[in-house]
């Protein structure tokens, strides 16, 4: 199974990365928003993503927009990660581009 | 180092989230250090230069590899000086960055002081 990773922090990028590759699985890890939508938009691009919140170029909502615009492709998984809390307006904006949206964070 | 004594950097905590793979912490910490001191640059540049977004950006990516690396103390302190971005609190920036530097500097020397060969 391939899982893109997308965090413009490197050191958090590795950890996830060996992380990942250790337990088995292909991973693609990018540093910014543009690069990981262009990933995850592929015909054959991976069907799980964990997502950095804050990104260049384009941040994690902003991927999770362009990933949802396409129509013709099997379900995409994004997980957003992020060391901010979250208060009401982020989760509202949230829900409004990607439809779906637990009631909790983790 | 003795794990016992409240650190800077809690190494135990470091190797027990990564199981204890020592080549995987030693590429955390050489990722670290060649990364960070532009980052310190830039906000130092942003403190000052009073330029309150730049502070909270700069911090807030400080403050995540950090808490990567189980330096909560630090993190913590990176943590004082985004809130202080975010909420355009210039008074008070200026000895926020001179404790943050104080403690990453202790920081890098605990991460040399780590032995993390088998």
């Amino acid at each position: 199974m391939k899982i893109l990773i997308a965090d413009d922090d490197p050191v958090s990028r590795h950890l996830l990365e060996k992380t990942l590759l250790r337990a088995g699985y292909d991973v693609i890890a990018v540093q910014n928003g543009m690069a990981a939508a262009e990933q995850l938009c592929r015909d054959d691009g991976p069907r799980l993503a964990l997502l950095d919140w804050e990104m260049p170029e384009l941040d994690g909502p902003g991927v999770c927009l362009e990933v949802r615009k396409k129509k013709d492709q099997g379900y995409v998984y994004m997980i957003l990660r992020t060391s901010k809390g979250l208060k009401n307006g982020h989760r509202y904006r949230l829900k409004l581009r990607c439809g779906r949206l637990p009631d909790q964070t983790i | 180092m003795n794990f016992a004594t409240p650190a800077v950097l809690n190494i135990a905590e470091l190797l027990s989230r990564v199981d204890n793979d020592r080549e995987l912490v030693s590429e955390l910490f050489l990722i670290f250090k060649s990364v960070f001191p532009p980052h310190l640059q830039r906000l130092s540049d942003a403190v000052a230069n009073e330029i309150p977004k730049q502070v909270e950006s700069e911090s807030h990516i400080l403050k995540g590899m950090l808490l990567n690396l189980s330096a909560q103390r630090t993190a913590a302190l990176a943590g004082d000086l985004e809130n202080m971005g975010r909420e355009a609190r210039i008074a008070g920036m200026k000895e926020a960055l001179t404790a943050f530097q104080g403690e990453a500097e202790t920081l890098l020397l605990q991460m040399e002081s780590v032995e993390l060969q088998p």
